[in-house]
């Protein structure tokens, strides 16, 4: 059944071709001229098509995506990186975070307390890596930040349409709320794959919608004396 | 030693001037094939979606690609209709010979697929015109092609229908030299195709294909296309001869 489904339109394209083809040599062959209807079809066709490419590039050019797309080598550059840091922040060393993460947010909290936790029971369907460096000094303030990598969907940059999430510290327990979730719908236009082959060099099977989710991590800087428990990771900042 | 002395290139010349207007059912059936194929790809030509925490999106795609498809089966079938009788003897209200026929039919078959591939690029805006009307798709993201790269893709359009044109040629010549080869044709490319696949891993059209469309400059696929094209002409060209002298 499936094949069926899958031949029907070759079929059919071999039918009207056939059909229309010998049709029109016959009616040719009658007259000996081709039937003027046809010549007006055709002409009114191209002309038709002249109209619509004309409106499709000046009343609705789209929304361009030249200057925020990525590449495929691009992408897979920024998801190496963002991987290789995050695996370094684990065993215990943050290198310099430039370009490949942006600290999004920062809060202080005043603390005074000698224990810290930090919790995970409210962050569903979030998971942030936890990073900690402990400060040189006793100042009695956490600052909390949170870093985000570039999340691409499809090429396009979405890292600013990601909300953040909510951090709060209360009765010695630090809280991550996972951020509201969002839904991105869009519709991507290309005219065809002849064209996309020379324009950003994708061949004909190199064309993979690829994306990268984007990793994001939340640095702690708590106070020399604050022993911290829970889900996290020391680091060491270089 | 004649009155009027009527070089071979004048009746190539008069004979593909010729064809142009009375195959014009040809372009009839490439503006059939293409509304077809622009209602088709109007339901999109693919999507993907995904989440990653609490961030969800969905993209659909819009494409010329089923355009393109079908007007290269339309090149192919269409090469293969003008190797037939019928349209072979009507050659010969010239003066003619079969290289000369040959020649007008593939200058016919040239001008066709640069008419079809331009038509594809035309077309795939009106498809995406018709998205934004009839679909009510908003925000439609598209590479801002310039001239350059819309010239280059318009060329590998012609190229690629070019490429199928010739084939069809070659196998409408191969069935008319023998019918046999109008069952043995498409038994033995779908036996191929099943043979390909039987472990798992097809690779004879990803072969080809990626021949092809992995080429990244212009200069070498039109290489490529013109030579692989030229082959199947003269391979034509070459079994036309063994064809039956019409009396």
């Amino acid at each position: 059944m499936t094949v069926m489904v899958s031949v029907l339109p070759i079929l059919i394209i071999i039918l009207l071709v056939t059909g229309i083809g010998t049709y029109a040599f016959k009616s040719h062959k009658k007259r000996y001229r081709s039937p003027r209807r046809m010549k007006w079809v055709v002409g009114g066709y191209t002309i038709l098509l002249f109209v619509a490419t004309v409106l499709s590039y000046t009343f609705f050019p789209g929304n361009p995506t030249e200057s925020i797309s990525f590449s495929e080598e691009e992408i897979s550059k920024v998801e190496n990186e963002q991987d290789r840091m995050i695996n370094l922040a684990l065993n215990g060393t943050l290198p310099k975070t430039d370009g490949i993460f942006t600290k999004k947010k920062t809060w202080t909290f005043p603390y005074e307390e000698k224990d810290l936790k930090i919790s995970d029971k409210n962050e569903q369907e979030y998971h942030a890596n936890v990073f900690v460096v402990s400060k040189p000094s006793d100042d009695g303030v956490i600052e909390a930040a949170h870093y985000m990598g570039k999340m691409i969907v499809d090429g396009i940059d979405f890292t600013e349409k990601k909300n953040l999430p909510k951090i709060n510290v209360e009765e010695s327990t630090l809280r991550i709320k996972a951020p509201e979730g969002i839904e991105v719908n869009f519709t991507k236009f290309s005219e065809g794959f002849a064209f996309d082959q020379f324009t950003r060099g994708q061949s004909l099977f190199s064309r993979s919608y690829f994306s990268v989710h984007g990793s994001e991590f939340i640095l702690l800087k708590v106070p020399k004396s604050v022993k911290v428990s829970g889900d996290f990771n020391y680091v060491n900042m270089e | 030693m004649y009155l009027a002395e009527v070089s071979s290139w004048e009746i190539v010349k008069k004979q593909y001037r010729y064809k142009l207007r009375s195959y014009f059912g040809v372009f009839s059936s490439l503006v059939v094939i293409q509304i077809l194929a622009t209602f088709f790809s109007l339901n999109g030509t693919g999507m993907s979606g995904g989440s990653s925490g609490t961030f969800s999106y969905n993209v659909n795609y819009y494409s010329g690609d089923l355009i393109l498809a079908f007007v290269m089966i339309w090149g192919f079938i269409t090469a293969i209709i003008i190797t037939t009788k019928a349209y072979r003897y009507d050659d010969y209200s010239f003066v003619t010979n079969r290289k000369i026929s040959h020649f007008s039919n593939i200058l016919f078959l040239m001008s066709a697929s640069l008419f079809a591939g331009i038509t594809v690029f035309l077309s795939s805006h009106l498809c995406r015109l018709l998205a934004v009307y009839v679909k009510h798709v908003d925000g439609i993201m598209m590479n801002q092609l310039t001239i350059t790269q819309i010239l280059k893709g318009v060329s590998a359009t012609v190229l690629y229908i070019f490429l199928f044109v010739s084939i069809g040629y070659f196998v409408g010549m191969l069935i008319q030299v023998n019918r046999l080869f109008s069952f043995l044709i498409p038994v033995g490319f779908i036996g191929f195709l099943i043979m390909d696949g039987l472990h798992n891993d097809p690779t004879l059209l990803q072969t080809i294909a990626l021949f092809f469309g992995s080429e990244a400059l212009l200069t070498l696929l039109f290489v490529k296309i013109i030579t692989v094209s030229a082959l199947f002409y003269v391979l034509a060209i070459l079994i036309s001869n063994r064809m039956e002298v019409r009396s």
